[in-house]
């Protein structure tokens, strides 16, 4: 009972002060929040754009190490922020795999020995099939508007097109591991050319390029992603995508454990 | 034979009004040669084992899929001449011995220092349309939910040490599934046997709730009846997994105790790629002395009842990613009753992107008549090539 009263009354308290604050610095507060609206709309945007509402495209990924490379391609099919599907068609090894996201589950089908394995939220975090993206890049768990608060920080021109660039700071509840990320939007259509991640001590880890700039599948889309790691000559993990469709309704339907064992 | 021929025959009248179809092939070859002893300057036995599988998928239209899988292996070196030479064991007679109700295994040749053999481990036709599925003929069934034990898999439980059969045998048998819902199904099997002690009649229902996914099944395994829980979830954002089964002797019903095993494991992954992974089993009809020791050579048939011969087992792995082409494992299995253990350190390079080298080491230690005492040290070296 005394908890309550003591929460109310602080609760009170809060308004009030805030109520005054507003009246104070309201002349700059508000062009602040108006513009803090407008970062997360461009965001919101891009997001859309990229995402679609349903998705089905092809990919192959390469590491690039200085003295090797590794590939591995794959279908992916996806609806919206909840639903994911990914199938795995090279190499040999791990063809057939399949893994799908419903909300925030996910699943991994083994074929070749009948075995369908829930993964663990932990695994989310780790590097995909040894590349510089993690689970959570491919998979998307986190997200762009949801997860962060966003400001605009200035205009700089990328691939000769002008670009917003926008700041996002991850909220305190949400499951992110970045301290901050920079993105880079277009002013006339929307795409992200750059992103720039960096950690909790503000210091830069991963910088993705986005280019290859073409229609397919109905929207023009950067069909060539570039996921660099910070001080590190000569690494990078390169997807390209290599057809796409956002016309052709993925149903919600179509993300069941029982279409994972049949997809190919 | 004579059952293999009738399934091809029935096979080959089923028609189809689509022409073609898309087929899909793939498949290794394996190369691993492996020297075991007991001390390092005792003398070595090595082995010798090149292992091919082909696998070939034929889908005639959205409905249907057809499946042929099946290892070649030869076996060649010293550890076959020595066991090849115990009278008591007929060593090529037990690598040809199928174990299913079709016998789809034949040694091509044998002699007194090798073994060419064929096994075929998966044959079956597929049919699924609305929210139904059936398979028949031989494949896997696979119904465990933890990593390293599976007392909820009652049709084809594996020996962990046999690391390198990837896939694990078939089960001869007939599976109807009705899914649900979008991650929930029902599912009734019936495996074939001779006999009624070699048959087996078992459900499932599994669904997802709370973020976990849960199964119950039930029915009559072979000799035992059977019912048993398992469930994957996870605790603070590492994976929490489960397995209980209980069988009882379909004919001493009057017998108040029957068997339980039961499995709980843990596993969190790192951000860094660090892996960490516990696991316990208890197995209410296993020893608390001296179980007298496997023999990971021969491994005889395992059932969910034998996954070890103790009151308990612990198991503990860590793995981690080096670099994208090095992966290193180290695993290990304690028998805290009579002490005895066995250790299994390994690491993995990627050469390309189809081919991969297995450094694995299967280190068992104990008092003689021990679980894990006297089986020495083996070393393994791995090639694999994926097509």
């Amino acid at each position: 009972m005394k908890k309550r009263k003591i929460d109310f009354l602080l609760d009170n308290l809060l308004k009030r002060t805030a109520g005054k604050l507003l009246l104070c610095f309201g002349f700059w507060v508000v062009p602040v929040l108006v513009q803090g609206q407008n970062a997360k709309e461009i965001v919101m945007r891009m997001d859309k754009k990229w995402r679609g509402d349903y998705v089905t495209q092809e990919m192959t990924m390469t590491i690039i190490r200085p003295t090797w490379q590794r590939s591995i391609s794959m279908k992916t099919w996806g609806r919206g922020m909840d639903y994911s599907m990914v199938y795995i068609t090279a190499p040999a090894k791990e063809k057939g795999q399949v893994f799908m996201k419903r909300n925030k589950e996910m699943w991994n089908w083994v074929p070749s020995i009948d075995r369908m394995i829930k993964l663990p939220p932990s695994m989310m975090m780790q590097s995909w099939m040894g590349s510089d993206f993690t689970n959570d890049d491919l998979i998307r768990e986190s997200s762009v508007v949801r997860d962060y608060v966003h400001s605009i920080i200035g205009a700089e021109e990328i691939l000769g097109r002008m670009c917003y660039k926008i700041k996002l700071i991850p909220k305190q509840e949400a499951a992110v591991v970045w301290g901050k990320v920079i993105l880079w939007i277009t002013k006339e259509d929307d795409l992200q050319l750059k992103i720039e991640f960096y950690d909790e001590d503000e210091y830069l880890v991963n910088t993705q390029l986005l280019s290859d700039i073409r229609e397919m599948g109905g929207r023009v889309i950067p069909c060539k992603l570039e996921m660099i790691p910070a001080d590190e000559e000569g690494k990078k993990t390169v997807i390209d995508i290599t057809s796409a469709d956002y016309r052709t309704e993925v149903k919600e339907s179509f993300f069941s454990q029982q279409n994972m064992k049949r997809i190919r | 034979m004579k059952r293999l021929t009738c399934i091809v025959l029935v096979l080959s009248h089923i028609s189809f009004a689509q022409d073609g179809g898309d087929f899909d092939f793939k498949g290794y070859l394996k190369y691993l040669s492996s020297a075991n002893f007991q001390d390092v300057d005792e003398p070595w036995i090595t082995d010798q084992l090149l292992h091919n599988r082909l696998e070939f998928r034929y889908y005639p239209n959205e409905k249907w899929t057809f499946d042929l899988e099946m290892r070649n292996r030869l076996f060649f070196g010293q550890q076959v001449t020595l066991l090849s030479s115990i009278d008591t064991l007929d060593y090529p007679g037990f690598i040809e011995d199928d174990g299913g109700f079709f016998d789809l295994s034949h040694n091509w040749a044998s002699g007194k220092s090798y073994i060419l053999n064929t096994t075929i481990d998966r044959f079956f036709a597929d049919y699924a349309a609305g929210n139904w599925q059936v398979r028949a003929g031989r494949h896997r069934i696979n119904w465990g939910q933890n990593l390293v034990w599976n007392p909820n898999d009652v049709f084809n439980a594996y020996s962990y040490f046999d690391f390198d059969y990837e896939e694990r045998p078939g089960t001869d048998a007939v599976r109807l599934q009705y899914f649900t819902g979008f991650t929930s199904a029902a599912e009734f099997v019936y495996q074939l046997g001779d006999h009624i002690d070699e048959m087996s009649f078992t459900g499932l229902y599994k669904f997802s709730k709370w973020n976990y996914d849960f199964q119950f099944l039930g029915g009559l395994v072979k000799r035992d009846l059977v019912i048993g829980t398992g469930w994957s979830g996870d605790i603070e954002g590492g994976g929490f997994r489960g397995e209980f089964t209980y069988f009882h002797d379909k004919d001493s019903l009057s017998d108040p105790v029957g068997q339980l095993v039961a499995s709980i494991s843990g596993d969190y992954t790192f951000p860094s790629s660090l892996y960490l992974h516990g696991s316990v089993i208890y197995n209410s009809k296993g020893a608390t002395e001296k179980t007298g020791g496997i023999n990971p050579n021969v491994l005889t048939e395992t059932s969910a009842k034998n996954l070890t011969l103790a009151r308990m087992n612990l198991f503990g792995q860590i793995s981690y990613q080096i670099s994208p082409l090095w992966r290193g494992d180290l695993a290990s299995i304690l028998n805290p009753y009579d002490g005895s253990f066995f250790v299994g350190p390994g690491a993995s390079y990627s050469l390309a992107d189809n081919m991969e080298l297995l450094f694995f080491g299967q280190f068992f230690g104990g008092d003689e008549g021990t679980e894990y005492g006297g089986i020495g040290k083996l070393f393994y070296f791995r090639l694999k090539w994926a097509f």
